[in-house]
Formats: C-alpha cells, sequence, structure tokens
C-alpha cells in the first residue's frame, strides 16, 4: 500500500499563473467565438460568406464544414493510438494513452459544435436528428456513428481506463477528492480487478476500431456518394478521410505529447522512444495519404470528365491554387523533417513538433479545398464560376473551438493525471 | 394515381424569363431565390453564335439526390411524383443543396422578411397599408398539403431552411397548373400526368425527341425537354439574373 | 352593360371626383353646354344624376320620346343621310373650296431650292430631297478612332425607361451594359464588367457625348458594333437611378442625323474606352 500522498501527481489540482493566465486568455478566445455564434443565431447564416449554389454562384458549405471534417479527422487518432496501445499491447506507448483519449474526446466536442454553428435550425436539429434520423443519409453515419457512439465509447475508455488513477488520486485529501473518488468508483487495486478492468478496456478496445473505420468512412462517404458535385464524387473519399484523420491526429498527438513532457518535464515517462514511434507512424500515414493525394490529382489531370478538370485546374493553377500548393509544401516539408530524424542522432523533438503542427495547418487547408472548389467551380450545369470568401464571423468561431480545446485540454490536465500514474507517484 | 412530371418546349421559349417571376409571385420567394431558373446561353464565336434559352425548374428526380441524402427525411418524394421539402421539419444543413446536380435549392440565409424587395413594415408605408398582408405573405402557403399533411409549400417561410420548386404544389392539388406553366407566353411549359399517354406533356413528348438534363448523372428527372439539346461543355451562361442577398 | 362586380363606370367616377374637389356645378354646366341641354332637359347643379339619367336627357333633347330607351331598344338611330358636299371635297365647288394641294415631294424641293438659295449652309438642306436620294453617309465623317457602330437595343424585360423601376424586372437582366464582342474588347485592354466609357461623335459639329458602365462581352454582337440597352436614365425614381445611364443621348439629332421631315434617321459612331 503506498504511503499516504500529499500531493497529485503531475501538477493536477494546482495551478500555476502561467495556467492562469492561459486559461482565461483561451477562455476569451472561446468566448469570441460563442459571441461570433450568436450573430449567426440571430441574424441567420447570412452573416457567413456562405451562400447558395446555382445562380446565386457560392458555396454553401464552407469553412465551418471544413473544420467539422478537421475535428472529427483529429479525434481519430486519440482513441485509435489508445486502441493499438491496448490490442498490441505496446507498453512503452501507455503514457500517452490518457492524453490521446482526452483528445478524442475533445475534439469530438468541438465537432460537434462545430456541426451546430453549420445548421440553419440550430435547436430544431438537435431535436429532429433524434426523432427522425434516416439511416441511408451518410450525416446519419457522421451524427450517430460519430459524434454520439464514437464520443460515447471514447469517454466509456476514458473512464474506465482511469479508474485505477483515479483511485490513486483519491487517496490525496483536497478539493478533487471527492470527483477522483466518483471517478474511481469503488477501484480497488487488487489482482482480480486489475484484470478485468484490463479485460474490459481490450474489448473496448476491440470494439472501438471498427467503429472508428466506419464512422471515418461515413464522413467520406458524406462527400464521395455526391455525383452532381465534381471533385467529390470519388470511391478514394472514404479512405482518404481516414488517412488524413490518421495523420492530423497523430501529428496533434506528438504536439500535445511535447507539451505534456515540456511542462511537467517527466523525461522517464515519455522518453524519447515515444516520440519516435508517434513519428513513424505519422510517417507512414502521411506516405499513405500522400499516394491517395498523387493518385487523385494524376487522374484529374491526365483525363477527366470537363467538370473535374475544371475543379482540379483551379487547384492547381486557379483560385486555390496558393492554398493547395500551401498545405502540399506543409505535407513535403513534414514529410522531409520526418525523414530527417533519421539522418540526426538525438529524438529532435523539436523537428516532430514542428512536423506536427504543418501536417495540421496542411490538414486544415486539404479539408477546406475538399470543401469549396466543388461548389463554386464545379457546377454540373453552365451557371458560371462562383466564389466564396469565409467572414469575420467563419474565423472567429473556428478560432474560437481551437482555443476551446485548448482550454478543456489544459483544464482536464489539472483535474486528472495527464499521464497513467505510476506506484509512489502521489507524493 | 397521376404521376405529374413537365415538358419543356425549347423551340419556343424566348427566355423572357416571365416563369421565373410568376413563379416567385406565386410561391413568395425572397429576392436572390429563384425556383424557376432561366439560362440564356451562348455557344461559339462570332459570326457563328448562337444564342438559345433553357428553362430549368426543380427536376423532381425519382432517384433524388437530395431525397436520399436529408437527414431528417424533411426532402421526401410523393407517390403523384412531386420531391417535396417539410419546412416545419428542415434543419437548414444543406445537404440536400450540395447534392442536386442541378443547383434548384435555395436557403434562407437571413431573415425573410427583410428580403422582399419592399420593406411592407417600413414607416413612411406603414400608414398606407394599413396592416393589410404584405402581397408575398400568400397565407395559403402556411397550410399543409398532400396525403402526408405536411408543410411543404411556399418559400422564404422561415430563416435557416432550405426550399426549391413545389411545382406549385398548392395549385396542382387545385386542379391548376404550376405558375409558370400557367404564365407562359409562348407555352413552352407543359405540366401533367406523364403516365397517361393521352396527356398534354406524353403527347408533345411522343411528338418530337426528347432528352433530360444530366442523364448520366442518374437521377431520373421526371422534367423532359424537346425541340432542343443539352447545354454542353461549350455552352455559357450569359445575363445571369441577379442573385444576391 | 353594367359595370362588373366592383368597377365602375368613368362618367360615375367623375361626377363623384367633381363632387369632392368641388367643381360639380361647374362640370353640370359643362355638362349641358356639350350635350347642347337646355330647358326642361338641362341638368340642375343642384341634384345629382346617374350616368343613364344624363344621357337620358341628351336624348329626350335630341326630340327622342323613349329617351335613352330608345337606344337600349334599337341601338342606332338612323337620321337623315347627309350630303355629300358635307364629307367629299370633290362635291363642293370649287373643289375642297379652292385649297391648291402639293404633291409633298414637291413642297421638300421647293423648300430645298429656297434654303439654298438664301445662302443657308449645306447640312440643313441636304436631306429635303423629293424622292429618296443616295448620299455619304454623315457618320463616316467622324475621325477614324470613332471605329465602332452604335446601336440601342430593347431588352425583353422592359419598355422603355418607364419599367425600369420594378425590382422584379431588373433583377432578370441587370441594369446598364456595353454590349461588346470579346475580340473588340480584349484589343482596347477591357475585361468583362470593367467600367468603360462609350464616347459618341457628331461628324457636323464635331460634339461628342460620353455615357459609363459596365463592359459585358458577348460573341452576339459583331466586332464593328457596339451596343447598349435603352431601358436605363430613368433618374426621379429611386429604384431606377442607380441603374446606369440611357443610350438616348449618345444619338444625334440635328442636321445630318435626322432628316428635316422627321422620317429617317443616320448612324453614329462611337469609341469605347476603358472608364
Amino acid at each position: 500500500m503506498a504511503q499516504r500522498a500529499s500531493r497529485l501527481p503531475y501538477g493536477v489540482g494546482h495551478v500555476s499563473t502561467a495556467w492562469i493566465v492561459s486559461a482565461v486568455l483561451l477562455g476569451v478566445v472561446a468566448l469570441a467565438g460563442w459571441y461570433g455564434w450568436s450573430r449567426e443565431i440571430s441574424e441567420g447564416m447570412i452573416v457567413t460568406g456562405l451562400r447558395n449554389i446555382g445562380p446565386m454562384g457560392g458555396a454553401t458549405w464552407g469553412f465551418d464544414i471544413a473544420f467539422v471534417v478537421y475535428f472529427v479527422g483529429v479525434s481519430f487518432a486519440g482513441i485509435t493510438v489508445a486502441a493499438l496501445i491496448r490490442l498490441a499491447k505496446l507498453t512503452a506507448l501507455k503514457p500517452i494513452a490518457r492524453m490521446a483519449e482526452a483528445l478524442t474526446v475533445v475534439a469530438l466536442i468541438l465537432a460537434a459544435f462545430a456541426i451546430m454553428y453549420d445548421l440553419g435550425q440550430v435547436w430544431r436539429g438537435i431535436v429532429n436528428l433524434f426523432r427522425y434520423a434516416r439511416p441511408q443519409s451518410p450525416f446519419f453515419g457522421t451524427f450517430t456513428l460519430v459524434i454520439s457512439g464514437y464520443l460515447t465509447a471514447s469517454l466509456i475508455y476514458l473512464y474506465l481506463d482511469g479508474r485505477r488513477d483515479a483511485a490513486i488520486c483519491a487517496r490525496v485529501p483536497g478539493r478533487l477528492q471527492r470527483f477522483h473518488r466518483l471517478w474511481a468508483a469503488g477501484y480497488r487495486d487488487t489482482p482480480a480487478e486489475r484484470a478485468r478492468h484490463e479485460r474490459a478496456s481490450f474489448w473496448l478496445a476491440i470494439a472501438i476500431v471498427p467503429l472508428l473505420i466506419t464512422a471515418h468512412s461515413t464522413l467520406g462517404f458524406v462527400f464521395g456518394l455526391q455525383i452532381g458535385r465534381p471533385g467529390w464524387y470519388s470511391a478514394l473519399q472514404a479512405p482518404a478521410f481516414v488517412l488524413l484523420a490518421g495523420v492530423s491526429g497523430v501529428g496533434m498527438l506528438i504536439v500535445i505529447a511535447a507539451i505534456v513532457r515540456r511542462t511537467i518535464g517527466d523525461h522517464e515517462q515519455l522518453p524519447d522512444e515515444v516520440f519516435r514511434w508517434l513519428a513513424n507512424a505519422l510517417l507512414l500515414l502521411l506516405l499513405a495519404y500522400l499516394y491517395f493525394m498523387v493518385v487523385e490529382i494524376l487522374t484529374n489531370v491526365y483525363t477527366g470528365a470537363e467538370r473535374e478538370r475544371d475543379v482540379t485546374r483551379e487547384l492547381l493553377f486557379g483560385d486555390f491554387a496558393p492554398i493547395y500548393w500551401a498545405s502540399v509544401a506543409c505535407f513535403v516539408v513534414s514529410l522531409g523533417l520526418l525523414v530527417a530524424r533519421f539522418l540526426r542522432t538525438g529524438p529532435s523533438i523539436g523537428l516532430l513538433v514542428t512536423a506536427g503542427v504543418l501536417v495540421n495547418l496542411a490538414a486544415i487547408g486539404k479539408r477546406f479545398l475538399i470543401v469549396v472548389p466543388s461548389q463554386t467551380h464545379g457546377t454540373l450545369l453552365p451557371y458560371g464560376t462562383g466564389s466564396y470568401a469565409p467572414t469575420w464571423v467563419e474565423y472567429i468561431e473556428a478560432i474560437g473551438l481551437l482555443g476551446l480545446g485548448a482550454l478543456l485540454l489544459i483544464a482536464f490536465a489539472k483535474l486528472f493525471p495527464i499521464m497513467p500514474v505510476r506506484d509512489g507517484d502521489a507524493a | 394515381m397521376a404521376r405529374y412530371g413537365m415538358v419543356i418546349d425549347l423551340d419556343r421559349c424566348t427566355g423572357c424569363r416571365g416563369c421565373m417571376e410568376s413563379c416567385k409571385i406565386e410561391n413568395d420567394t425572397p429576392q436572390g431565390t429563384y425556383w424557376m431558373y432561366v439560362f440564356r446561353f451562348e455557344e461559339g464565336e462570332y459570326p457563328a453564335t448562337q444564342v438559345r434559352f433553357m428553362s430549368r425548374p426543380c427536376q423532381h428526380c425519382d432517384n433524388a439526390p437530395c431525397v436520399k441524402v436529408c437527414p431528417v427525411g424533411a426532402r421526401y418524394k410523393r407517390e403523384d411524383g412531386l420531391v417535396a421539402t417539410d419546412w416545419m421539419r428542415c434543419i437548414g444543413c444543406r445537404y440536400c443543396e450540395v447534392a442536386c446536380p442541378y443547383g434548384v435549392n435555395s436557403f434562407n440565409w437571413g431573415h425573410t422578411e427583410e428580403h422582399y424587395y419592399f420593406d411592407w413594415n417600413a414607416e413612411e408605408v406603414a400608414p398606407e397599408v394599413r396592416g393589410t398582408i404584405p402581397p408575398w405573405d400568400n397565407p395559403s402557403l402556411d397550410e399543409p398539403y398532400g396525403p402526408e399533411q405536411r408543410h411543404i409549400a411556399g418559400g422564404g417561410r422561415l430563416k435557416g431552411v432550405v426550399d426549391k420548386c413545389t411545382f406549385c404544389v398548392q395549385r396542382v392539388e387545385n386542379g391548376l397548373d404550376p405558375a409558370c406553366v400557367h404564365s407562359c407566353p409562348v407555352r413552352a411549359l407543359v405540366f401533367g400526368d406523364l403516365e397517361d399517354p393521352a396527356s398534354a406533356p406524353s403527347r408533345l413528348l411522343q411528338s418530337k425527341p426528347s432528352f433530360r438534363l444530366l442523364e448520366d448523372a442518374g437521377t431520373e428527372p421526371r422534367v423532359h425537354y424537346v425541340g432542343g439539346n443539352p447545354p454542353t461543355t461549350e455552352t455559357r451562361q450569359i445575363e445571369p439574373a441577379k442573385a444576391e442577398v | 352593360m353594367a359595370p362588373l362586380y366592383q368597377s365602375r363606370g368613368e362618367t360615375d367616377i367623375y361626377l363623384q371626383l367633381t363632387e369632392r374637389v368641388g367643381v360639380y356645378e361647374a362640370f353640370v354646366h359643362h355638362l349641358n353646354e356639350h350635350l347642347e341641354l337646355t330647358g326642361e332637359f338641362a341638368l340642375d347643379p343642384t341634384q345629382t344624376y346617374s350616368e343613364r339619367e344624363i344621357f337620358d336627357h341628351w336624348a329626350l333633347q335630341q326630340g327622342l320620346e323613349e329617351g335613352i330607351g330608345y337606344f337600349e331598344k334599337y341601338g342606332v338611330w338612323v337620321k337623315d343621310p347627309l350630303p355629300a358636299s358635307v364629307r367629299y371635297g370633290y362635291a363642293t365647288d370649287p373643289p375642297f373650296g379652292g385649297v391648291v394641294h402639293r404633291f409633298y415631294g414637291e413642297a421638300l424641293l421647293r423648300y430645298q431650292e429656297e434654303m439654298r438659295d438664301k445662302g443657308a449652309p449645306e447640312a440643313f438642306w441636304r436631306d429635303y430631297t423629293p424622292l429618296p436620294t443616295w448620299r455619304g453617309l454623315t457618320m463616316d465623317a467622324s475621325p477614324p478612332e470613332y471605329d465602332l457602330y452604335l446601336i440601342s437595343y430593347k431588352l425583353i424585360e422592359h419598355k422603355q425607361d418607364r419599367t425600369a423601376f420594378m425590382p422584379l424586372l431588373n433583377e432578370l437582366s441587370g441594369g446598364q451594359r456595353v454590349d461588346l464582342n470579346p475580340a473588340t474588347a480584349a484589343a482596347r485592354g477591357i475585361e468583362q464588367g470593367q467600367m468603360v466609357v462609350v464616347e459618341s461623335h457628331n461628324a457636323v459639329t464635331g460634339e461628342t457625348r460620353q455615357a459609363r458602365a459596365p463592359a459585358n462581352l458577348t460573341e452576339a454582337v459583331r466586332p464593328d458594333v457596339v451596343a447598349m440597352p435603352h431601358h436605363f436614365g430613368l433618374t426621379s425614381m429611386a429604384n431606377a437611378k442607380d441603374l446606369g445611364p440611357t443610350p438616348n443621348a449618345l444619338f444625334f439629332t440635328g442636321p445630318g442625323y435626322v432628316g428635316q421631315t422627321a422620317d429617317a434617321s443616320f448612324q453614329v459612331k462611337a469609341r469605347v474606352y476603358a472608364a
């Protein structure tokens, strides 16, 4: 039995000035995002830059939907890593499991907000989605499998996985003790309990992985099944979505792990090996994704229906070329950084973090490029080219969500150990 | 049971766009929204330039992509062939709008009563109109229609929902033709029961070669065109109608 | 027939209007004068009459016993035939009361010769020709930089400028524009939607006039032609005043451009440049 501890591990329950300042700043950013949303609710979506496809020459899905897809994509990595650690018994990676789970939950919350931002009738949307949901619609998969199913499964996994650490933390008196006790729910660190815990997590992990593939594929289907949108209609969308989700998620995980290592200073729990593993995973996923990108572009450039060629032309040389090439550059540079790691001694955490940030920026750009050009430049009837530019409302909503996500993560880190607690950690 | 459809005779269409405005007046669509749209096309280079016109209502497809993707079933296919939108159920996700290959959907971006060409409630106007119903607020469009008794008529009913051509369901259910058909000065639009070989549209369809728009998309539209050719990749739109909110 | 539903006959409306405005008495006096109603059949300004009653008075005044009922029964009142001399010029003596007619063309020739003899500038009398006579086009005398023929045309949406204030028509084709062939526009460095100035030139007086509107490139216009719809320039109405200028002012109506008999008008040449 461990000694009676007097401090919670990893800074849980203690807020430094730096943390408070960060939290306040992030809180302000999150509130700004909700202010933008309030404008949208009161005046209608006319405050965005979105407009009707067709005679109005606009894009009806834009910045916001790009972020829905991006956030759902980021949520991929979290729970996948956690599940893989379970299933493949990658014990060296256990330290990042919890932050991965937290990332998933936070990203899905952000995705849920982003979807709500994009509904013309928000409250009716929430009610009617439960009352009338149609499985034939790809959106059904997004709302149910992803947001409801995936989020619920992730929350359950996070909860179950954390019980042991909650029990340890519950021994420490303090304001959080009751919360930790609630979480622990009577967990006793006996071998039998531990075995049961391992089994439950294992099976949950096995259940989550197919759910995960289905959920991301459904999101890909939202776009890939639409014959009316050149550039969307493709069998490659579903797998490409899964891969880019992995890329952005693992990249984000690298960034979070690096931040945790820097702030908590625990090189023992987060050794270079962890980062190497993540970097390898990112490299593989990135290569696979780039393969899909190359296949898609080559196919469309070689030949294609006129409308597909129009959209591709806009991406490569036209209105969207700056965003396209910037995203490609980010991917290529990240690739270079991930490969360069092999040429250096040491873990090159800085390179990895840069790569992680770059692939996420590129993912946001790529999501935007999936959503918009097929609407403004991809009408099958000759309406002519349209245009779309986000307004301040859309920018502030996106930035607000990013701020909210960061806030939720740092708040979580203060309520619960961000890494598994070792015996004797709580000292 | 009648299965409605429309046949459009492009040999007759003069591109006058009267159908666009009569649709607007009948269905109370706000500024920037055109349920019926008429293309004015130009093809070729001078001196081999051709100008032609094509009116494009909602195609009321039998295999409608918009019906398939609606997450709440607000967009549905009726037995009489009409594809309808229940504006009481629509959540404004606009999936039908991105799914439609023809671009016939309109989303109500703002408070619709502010986008009707003329502010009925403005101070200078109020004493003249004295609390009468504005001309764009036809109360019969608020009624439910069809055997399902759903709210499917009229445009601009609510901020934040999508609407589109209804084949003037409020007229069709009372035995009238849609407004565009009724007002076409050259009778280019013919509406009726396509299953009945003796109906006006069926007879027109039998009399000349016909085509449907975007047949390759597999949407099976219920609007047929005779007397012309579909737009090609060389076809350009000229004189687009002003569509801004 | 009686007016239907809530519509009313003209006269009925006038009667009520004059009453509202306070000129009923004068109106009745006017009616009496023009319908030649006298004595017992004259209308009394202190009484109100229906339209039928007024015509009844007139019919009685004319001597028909049944009053207006005569027309309701027979439709037409046939009177004695008119003598030919009232209606037919040749029946009088001398014919047409002695007025001498000239051929229209003969008159033109006489005017032309008189103006020439009096020393008026040729531009003023050269089109007074009795028979159609070819001459070189006025517009060809404009300097060569005015290289485009200017025409105006009608849009299907509008009638003159009287419909220009209607937003439901304006949205169908937008406001004023200058239609140019794309090759013509490219040669002048003009792009679709760019503001341009159309400048016409009067070859007789040297005057130039400008109109400014966005360019619209279309293959349906000849490369040597610039065209503008003529429905705009209604500056008096709020909905219409920002739609652009009328092209009418670009056409000249002076000597050389309009036949003095107002039955011929001649083209102007113009040039287009970026605004």
